[in-house]
């Protein structure tokens, strides 16, 4: 309707349109009630002339009656001459007047009836006058009477009111036409009448409908219109406003309704902008750097901007260009540009221009906004440069997938401004901040540097220090050389002017000095001859008492063995005979030896080995040693140690021994009643802490005369006591050598005949330079120095045959002795008399192991054992030197595994034998492999192909369980995962029937920490299958097959059964997380009869507490992964079931606190690590 | 008298303080280094005499730790030598693959920089989860850094250039969120450490080892202290397992040597017990 151009009806104000609907209604009201008025005035006329005519007709007829009396009247006088009949037509006369002068009224309105009206009265005039009048008077008279009655009787006066009959006849005919006339028309005006009533009711009826329904078009239905707008424009929906155009009140109504929605429309959009520029602004807040913020801000502002994709570029000031630093809805990929410059494309133009740009329509092939669906190009793209304070700080690029609207952009508007202002700080704040970091950054790696500095520094510091202290003492040094040199200077003052007076003695003095030069060259020379002699003589005792040694060898061996009688096939006196042969060898040997030791000493050959000596350990052990003999020789023997006397000596603890039991028994030798002591007490040596042993014994002394030479060899005080006395007179000296080669002094104090005291004093910390010892032996005898004289042979093909045991011994009769005893025992046995001999059997021959003499005949048995080591099959034999040289150390250095110094007894052979692996070597190991996989099988086969080893292949558990029934095995490789019995089933089984042999477990998967726990019960070996697995588990079978050789850690040798009543039967829980202690805690407890429960961890102790109510006892290890132990026992402790139950704490902690640390948690007792079992087991008696 | 006689007296019964009245032994530490870190200690809690230092020790509660922590030489880094971590993830990790349980004792643990990069090695290996890492420290400060994780943001340039140059198969910051300057490694990381109080002066062995990694620590000891400390590790170790010490120790000196042997020349990687047995 709006659209309609409105009528003029509608133009119109309320009050006109009211006006005109009424005013219509009021017009056709009136002309109809006008036409009814005029309708019934006409009737009422039209009833008027009806009654007229009704009146006219009766007067007419009253006329006509008098007419008729009259005549009536005056014949019945005329005929009577009675004058009473007079009377009537007289009466009639006057009547007739009467009526005719009222019908003359009547009538003059219609002339054709007043004329015959005027006829009737013309003619009533002449009857009365011509007939009426003569016939009275003819009558009165008698005599004309006759002429009255013939007059009568011939009619005369009968025509005339005939005639007037006629005429009144007429007349009335003449109204009656009219009155018929006139009804008519009093019917039509009634019907009319009637007619109008009706067409005016409907016309009034219809105006008054169509005045509504104008009314209701024209203002009603707007108005409602209007009124229906009110909720809708308060919700602040965006409405068309109808009827802006009329001009009446419903288009001011409208327009003030368009005003209204314009303005809160308006309202809106600002609220809308304000609250969007808030949103946008509130997120940005939270942006502490360049990255977030412009992320932020791209992705808001696209979300408020209902943006397709968004670019931010940031004003990089340094480089003067705008940086890309975030995007919306676009991959970075995509973004083809990262940098413009000022004013470069619609990004720098924007900048330029500092305002937004809007490039619409956005030019085809433009970049499209894709989604997983589809792509769409925008609309439009923006350009808005982010302004604060007058400086750009960056641009934003939106694609729009509609055009902006007002709001958008008053939104964009609004929000560049403050969030380029917010950016700003932003940047400044990150740029604060960053160089607060940085230098805090800074400081910390100064710090950092500086801390790696100064440890690095640390070593330099120490050197540093060294070096100034060695500067310090350089500079005192040059102080002293400079304070010398002063001296020397005023010496030399001096000098020159004595040396004038010198010259002159010079020449006298010359020729003194040439003699004298002379004389001392020959005694330089015949020194050296001496000191050349002396050496030789000792190197002649020392290969002399070496060559001595090898014979004594076989007779002490062979002399021993017949006094022990192990054959039973000697009598008494034979085995006594052999008993002294036995005897004399070894004092010949004692001889030997002293001799050695002295021209060792002297030869200064004798080695010192430092060690820590405790005194009074070896004190001791020599008053056990001696105390059978004083017993014997009814002498009291003592020791006494001062308290002020060091406790601990670094010195040679053999040395030392040798030195007081040489001292000892030559006190034992000399004293035949009272007491023989030994003494240690502080002593000084120089400024050097010292300790002095003194040996006194109440003997027969030396006289002082001869106290100096008690030290030189060979000497006794009185050459006759050598004769009651024995011994070889050596001892002294060689106490003497060793003392002095230990750092101390010797010194005697003896009465004759009351005693002697004999005291050695040695240094309580050895000096250095005592510890160089000499390793080169006796020239000629047993070195390897002489170049070898056999071409290296190449190592060729790999020896054969059952291991054997190699003797290489040049003296036959010894080799004997020595391959008895190891054939004895069951051992192969090879002998060789020569090293070349040696070398080619070695060749040969597989070896265990080999006992080397060192002087052989050919080449050096040193030579001999180099070559062993250098060749790889025989490398790993282990070599054992007999020999009768003393050279422990070179031996060792070469991978000798032990040295045995000739001469030598059965035992020390037996020892021998066994360090080079007699016990085990012979014997062919024998494995048992259970593995359900025939190839891992045959994989572990050829692995171990290389071992010593015989394996034994079973496919199913049952299978090796029979195997294990039926044969020894000394190693078992198990599958964990057997088919037939799962869940190691197969091991719990094989531990019950009998004691495992060694275990290794080769796992093709990981095993959970329980299944490890669980099979920790049967072995510490797991290995799990890898790419370095191989080589792990032939390290696992290396260790059990060779067990027996290292003596750390011998496998499960179970120990005997404690009878421990009071502990078997008990339960301990063991909660620790370390599979060593716990398999051998468990393995230990078991053995003692306890039941051992495990927990690998807290959670699980307490887990195991829960489920068993008989646990008697818990030891709980400390650190634990996870829960820790004290954690562990103060939950135990809070609950009430266990607030009695002993618990004892294990830990590796050893300081101050850690103990009570664990009696706070609520441990009643501790025990540290590594775990005595001794300890423990009383500990489990406490508490158990 | 002089400074330095009367310095070193001080030390000495500061020395004697920290045994007597907390039982940490400082005896068989290297003197020159000791004394350094004495002298440091005093400046940084500005007392006026190492006396001062003494008497704190003694009178003061508490004060231990701070002079435990300063008395330690926290400086690490992640991966620190990373020819070292590369040695560790190549060589030795598939030889701990073939154990059931992987126990791994880091002694000395500083601020924990290494038993991270530890953590990640077995991690990225596939062996975190059967491992347990032992972290241990004598300073409880120390520990409580080490336990949380967090290193300075400017320092993991560093880490990561390590990472890499250690044969690192991802990105170091797959293990890290960097946040106010700080990064965090990853809590699940810390999830098999145990971090624990140890004292390699006094304590003794608390577990069976696979893999024990102490480095630049045994510098700072005297020779004494380093046997007992190579005495600790040696006892702790399985057989085959591996001892890792710093660039710049050996084994060469140590009593120990016999029952070591060295992996390669370029790392002090360190196998017990191998040749050992080869050679019986």
């Amino acid at each position: 309707m709006s659209q309609e151009k409105p009528g003029w009806f509608e133009s119109l104000a309320v009050r006109g349109k009211l006006g005109a609907v009424f005013g219509v209604q009021l017009a056709v009201l009136s002309l109809g009630t006008a036409a009814v008025l005029a309708a019934l005035t006409q009737m009422r006329e039209a009833r008027r002339w009806t009654d007229h005519t009704h009146n006219v007709i009766e007067q007419i007829e009253a006329m006509r009656g008098e007419a008729v009396e009259q005549q009536a009247g005056l014949r019945g006088y005329i005929i009577t001459s009675d004058r009473r009949f007079l009377e009537p037509y007289r009466y009639g006369v006057v009547e007739f007047e009467n009526i005719s002068q009222r019908l003359g009224v009547l009538v003059r309105d219609n002339p054709a009836q007043y004329e015959r009206y005027s006829r009737v009265l013309a003619l009533m005039g002449e009857w009365q006058t011509d007939v009426a009048a003569r016939d009275i008077a003819y009558t009165e008279n008698p005599a004309t009477h006759h002429l009255a009655v013939e007059a009568t009787i011939g009619g005369g006066g009968q025509r005339r009111i005939d005639a007037i009959k006629r005429l009144c006849e007429e007349m009335i005919r003449e109204e009656r036409r009219l009155l018929v006339s006139r009804s008519g028309t009093m019917e039509r005006v009634e019907s009319l009448l009637l007619s109008l009533i009706v067409g005016l009711m409907l016309a009034g009826w219809f105006t008054g409908a169509y005045a509504v329904a104008l009314v209701n078009r024209v203002l009603g239905t707007p108005l409602s219109r209007l009124a229906d707008l009110v909720p809708r424009l308060i919700t602040g929906e965006s409405v068309d406003v109808p009827y802006l155009e009329r001009r009446d009140e419903v288009g001011t109504l409208a327009r003030a309704f368009e005003r209204l929605r314009d303005s809160s429309a308006e309202q809106r959009r600002a609220d809308w902008v304000r609250e969007q520029a808030a949103r946008v602004l509130g997120a940005l807040q939270h942006c502490d750097s360049d990255a977030t913020f412009s992320d932020t801000l791209i992705n808001r502002l696209c979300g408020v901007l209902e943006g397709g994709y968004g670019l931010a570029y940031r004003w990089n000031e340094q480089s003067a260009v705008l940086e890309w630093c975030a995007g919306f809805g676009l991959p970075d990929a995509s973004v083809t540009r990262r940098r413009f410059r000022l004013g470069e494309g619609m990004i720098g133009q924007s900048m330029v221009e500092r305002r937004i740009i809007e490039m619409m329509p956005v030019p085809a092939g433009y970049l499209q906004i894709v989604s997983g669906l589809g792509a769409a190009a925008p609309a439009s793209v923006l350009f808005a440069p982010l302004t604060a304070r007058g400086e750009t700080v960056g641009v934003v690029e939106i694609g729009m997938l509609k055009p902006m609207t007002t709001a958008q952009r008053e939104l964009l508007e609004q929000v560049i401004v403050t969030s380029a202002l917010a950016w700003h700080s932003v940047s400044r704040s990150v740029r604060t901040s960053e160089l607060l970091e940085e230098s805090r950054g800074m400081t910390d790696e100064l710090q950092s540097q500086q801390e790696s500095l100064r440890a690095q520094g640390e070593e330099l510091r120490s050197a540093n220090e060294a070096l100034r202290g060695r500067g310090e003492q350089l500079e005192e040094q040059g102080r002293r050389l400079r304070a010398s040199e002063e001296e020397l200077r005023a010496q030399a003052e001096e000098l020159l002017i004595t040396n004038s007076a010198l010259e002159e003695k010079t020449g006298a003095l010359r020729m003194r000095q040439d003699e004298l030069e002379a004389a001392r060259i020959d005694l330089e020379r015949k020194a050296s001859d001496l000191e050349q002699a002396s050496h030789y003589k000792s190197e002649f005792l020392a290969n002399m008492s070496h060559e001595l040694r090898t014979p004594l060898n076989s007779m002490l061996i062979l002399s021993k063995m017949l006094a022990d009688n192990s054959d039973g096939n000697l009598d008494a006196e034979q085995v006594e005979s052999a008993r002294i042969m036995h005897d004399s060898g070894r004092s010949l040997l004692s001889l030997i030896n002293d001799i050695l030791d002295l021209s060792k000493v002297e030869a200064g050959k004798m080695g010192v080995a430092l060690e820590t000596v405790n005194v009074s350990t070896s004190l001791n052990a020599l008053l056990q040693r001696f105390r059978p003999l004083a017993g014997e020789r009814g002498l009291k023997f003592t020791v006494r140690i001062e308290p002020d006397a060091t406790r601990e000596l670094e010195t040679d603890g053999a040395r030392l021994a040798q030195i007081l039991s040489n001292l000892l028994s030559n006190a034992f030798k000399f004293t035949h009643e009272g007491e023989i002591e030994l003494l240690a007490e502080k002593a000084q040596l120089g400024a050097v802490p010292a300790v002095a042993l003194s040996v006194r014994d109440t003997g027969i002394g030396i006289p002082a005369g001869k106290l100096d030479r008690v030290f030189q060899a060979f000497e006794q005080a009185d050459s006759s006591t050598s004769r009651r006395y024995g011994g070889t007179g050596l001892g002294l000296s060689i106490v003497s050598g060793m003392t002095t080669l230990l750092g101390g002094q010797v010194k005697v104090r003896s009465e004759e005949g009351k005693g002697s005291t004999f005291t050695i004093v040695l240094p309580e910390r050895s000096p250095q330079s005592q510890t160089a010892t000499t390793t080169a032996g006796p020239p000629g005898v047993d070195t390897g120095a002489a170049p070898s004289l056999i071409a290296e042979p190449e190592p060729g093909e790999p020896p054969t045959g059952t291991p054997a045991l190699l003797i290489v011994e040049d003296d036959r009769a010894f080799a004997k002795v020595l391959a008895d005893i190891a054939t004895r025992r069951g051992l192969d046995v090879v002998t060789a008399h020569t090293g070349r001999d040696a070398l080619a059997l070695a060749r040969k021959r597989k070896l265990f192991g080999v006992l080397l003499d060192i002087g052989l005949p050919d080449i050096s048995g040193w030579e001999v054992l180099e070559r062993l080591k250098a060749n790889p099959f025989t490398a790993g034999v282990p070599v054992h030197v007999v020999s009768g040289g003393d050279d422990s150390d070179r031996g060792k250095e070469l991978g000798a595994v032990g040295f045995l110094r000739k001469p030598v007894d059965r035992e020390a052979v037996v020892q021998a034998l066994e360090r080079v692996g007699a016990g085990n070597a012979p014997r062919r190991r024998r494995l048992l492999l259970v593995d359900h996989d025939p190839a891992s099988r045959a994989d572990i086969v050829a692995l171990l192909s290389a071992e010593n080893a015989s394996i034994v292949e079973a496919g199913s558990a049952a299978d090796g369980l029979a195997h294990l029934q039926a044969e020894n095995f000394d190693g078992l490789i198990v599958d964990p995962d057997l088919a037939d019995m799962p869940n190691f089933e197969f091991l719990a089984q094989a531990s019950d029937r009998a004691t495992l042999p060694p275990v290794v477990i080769y796992s093709r998967r990981e095993l959970t920490p329980d299944e490890s726990l669980r099979l920790r019960e049967y072995t510490g070996s797991i290995v799990i299958h890898g790419a370095r697995s191989p080589e792990r588990l032939i390290d696992e079978v290396h260790l059990f097959l060779h067990a027996i050789e290292r003596p750390g850690k011998p496998p499960a040798a179970p120990e005997p059964r404690t009878p421990g009543a009071d502990l078997t039967g008990k339960t301990v829980l063991v909660v620790d997380d370390d599979m060593r202690n716990v398999f051998a805690l468990s393995k230990t407890l078991r053995m003692r009869g306890l039941n051992v429960v495990m927990a690998q961890d807290g959670h699980k102790a307490l887990a195991q507490l829960e489920a068993r109510s008989d646990i008697d006892i818990v030891l709980m290890d400390i650190m634990m992964p996870g829960m820790d132990g004290y954690e562990t026992i103060r939950r135990i402790r809070s609950a009430a079931q266990w607030q009695r139950l002993p618990i004892i704490a294990v830990t590796a902690k050893a300081m101050k606190g850690d103990r009570e640390k664990c009696i706070e948690a609520g441990a009643n007792d501790y025990c540290a690590k590594p775990i005595d079992i001794d300890q423990l087991v009383s500990l489990l008696r406490v508490w158990a | 008298m002089h400074t330095s006689d009367r310095h070193d007296i001080e030390i000495d019964l500061f020395r004697r303080a920290l045994m007597l009245r907390h039982g940490y032994d400082f005896t068989g530490y290297a003197p020159a280094s000791f004394k350094r870190r004495v002298l440091a200690l005093q400046a940084a809690v500005q007392a006026p005499t190492v006396s001062r230092l003494t008497e704190r020790l003694l009178h003061e509660d508490g004060f231990v730790r701070t002079v435990i922590g300063r008395l330690s030489v926290p400086v690490s880094e992640m991966f620190r030598d990373p020819s070292v971590f590369r040695a560790l993830r190549e060589d030795v990790m598939p030889v701990l693959a073939t154990w059931p349980q992987i126990n791994i004792w880091q002694a000395g643990c500083a601020h924990g920089e290494e038993v991270y990069s530890l953590a990640i090695v077995l991690r990225e290996c596939g062996l975190y989860e059967r491992a347990h890492i032992f972290a241990t420290d004598f300073s409880e400060e120390a520990l409580a850094r080490a336990e949380e994780g967090i290193y300075p943001l400017h320092e993991a340039r560093a880490y990561s250039d390590n990472y890499l140059r250690a044969g690192g198969t991802g990105s170091l910051s797959d293990w890290y969120v960097a946040r106010y300057n700080r990064i965090k490694l990853d809590e699940s990381l810390r999830k098999r450490v145990t971090f624990a109080r140890h004292n390699l002066v006094s304590d003794g062995v608390f577990g069976e080892m696979q893999l024990i990694v102490c480095r630049n620590v045994l510098i700072y000891f005297g020779d004494d202290l380093q046997e007992r400390a190579l005495g600790l590790f040696r006892d702790s170790l399985v057989h085959g397992g591996f001892l890792c010490l710093g660039n710049r120790e050996s084994l060469a000196y140590s009593a120990m040597a016999d029952d070591f042997e060295r992996l390669s020349e370029e790392t002090a990687i360190y196998r017990r017990g191998i040749r050992a047995r080869r050679t019986i």
